[in-house]
């Protein structure tokens, strides 16, 4: 397997013209998920301005940051007078899970050139991951470079939603009722794409260990328990594949 | 008792959340692409959207004040719970989280009207 690396750009008209295709479509089917970014947009930017960051700085955190989670996680450690060494490793500890995502895209996204591979890995988000691998998964026979089309086009939608979030929630500020509870949607998001990673039996317990373990490590400092969770449910659906094979 | 960021904060702030996000996500993207992967650690790879998407959830919708909470008086508990069946009707993600806020808008409204 020593092909050439080459970039995945597309070089036809009809190469380009099944590029496009696959980009918006990639892009429609992400867009119910972008209720989820657009939702933890709105929460991040009001939270950022309640904290007495500017408008301008509000916005250059979700844009150089593009992560949800991480962003309230470091915000509220930094109003709560949380030392620099400790923002900074909780920050890498909730984007622990990147460094998997990353690695199993680098699977699939193979034959891209250095500015693709950048891209990629810059905009990685959860649910434009969970689309992308769920379809990779099922179309098997792709190319990489219509993986990354479509992965791109998922990508963009997840964006969108992020950047008009944040827009709104900045402008909003401290006024947005925290009664409508926009927050519950990121987790209803995740919830939605359940059914697309659970394939197999192996699948299936892997999800209901990762589930417990976050349940019981809920008190774990700076969200480690999510990290503790993830490696209990891969280690568990590692283990049900292995025996099955016996 | 939490405090205002001043601009310098504000931009250290920002410099951090930007290095702590690109490293994890560019580590095997865009920094050692190639990097050959022993077969065990790519079998386990399958099972990292399986494990991490509940370990996501499951504290968002079961943690009630700082304790597991399986009530009805968990309105977060219900709202998943209908999102869920949605979900596995295979009602799309946009119908699926718009069943689980109406759901968990009227439990608490429910809730509030002391019925």
């Amino acid at each position: 397997m020593s092909e050439p690396q080459k970039d995945a750009t597309p070089q036809t008209p009809s190469e380009r013209a099944e590029a496009r295709t696959i980009f918006w479509r990639g892009f429609v089917q992400m867009l119910p998920g972008t209720t989820g970014s657009f939702s933890t947009g709105l929460i991040c930017g009001a939270a950022a301005i309640a904290a007495g960051m500017s408008s301008l700085s509000s916005m250059a955190i979700a844009t150089f940051g593009f992560a949800g989670t991480a962003q309230l996680v470091v915000v509220q450690l930094a109003t709560t007078g949380s030392t620099l060494v400790v923002i900074a490793l909780a920050g890498l500890i909730v984007n622990l899970r990147y460094a998997m995502f990353s690695l199993s895209m680098s699977r699939y996204l193979t034959h891209m050139n250095r500015r693709q591979r950048f891209i990629a890995a810059f905009f990685l988000t959860d649910p434009a991951y969970a689309l992308s691998v769920a379809r990779f998964t099922q179309h098997p026979d792709e190319s990489p470079r219509i993986r990354y089309e479509y992965y791109m086009g998922a990508t963009l939608a997840m964006g969108i939603g992020w950047f008009a979030g944040t827009g709104l929630g900045t402008a909003l500020g401290a006024a947005m009722p925290a009664s409508w509870q926009v927050e519950f949607c990121v987790p209803l998001t995740f919830l939605a794409m359940v059914a697309a990673t659970v394939r197999d039996r192996a699948t299936v317990v892997a999800a209901v260990v990762g589930g417990i373990v976050s349940l019981l490590a809920v008190g774990f400092p700076y969200r480690g328990g999510l990290l503790v969770a993830s490696v209990a449910g891969i280690a568990a659906g590692y283990v049900v594949e292995s025996w099955q094979r016996r | 008792m939490a405090t205002t960021l001043s601009t310098l904060d504000a931009w250290i702030l920002i410099a951090i959340l930007s290095v702590a996000s690109f490293l994890p996500r560019a580590s095997f993207l865009w920094i050692a692409p190639n990097l050959p992967l022993p077969e065990p650690l790519k079998r386990a790879l399958r099972f990292v959207p399986a494990a991490v998407f509940p370990a996501l959830i499951m504290p968002a919708i079961l943690i009630n004040e700082g304790a597991i909470d399986i009530s009805l008086g968990n309105a977060h508990l219900a709202a998943a719970a209908v999102a869920a069946l949605v979900s596995l009707r295979r009602g799309n993600t946009f119908v699926v989280v718009l069943a689980g806020m109406v759901t968990l808008h009227l439990m608490q409204a429910w809730h509030a009207s002391g019925l």
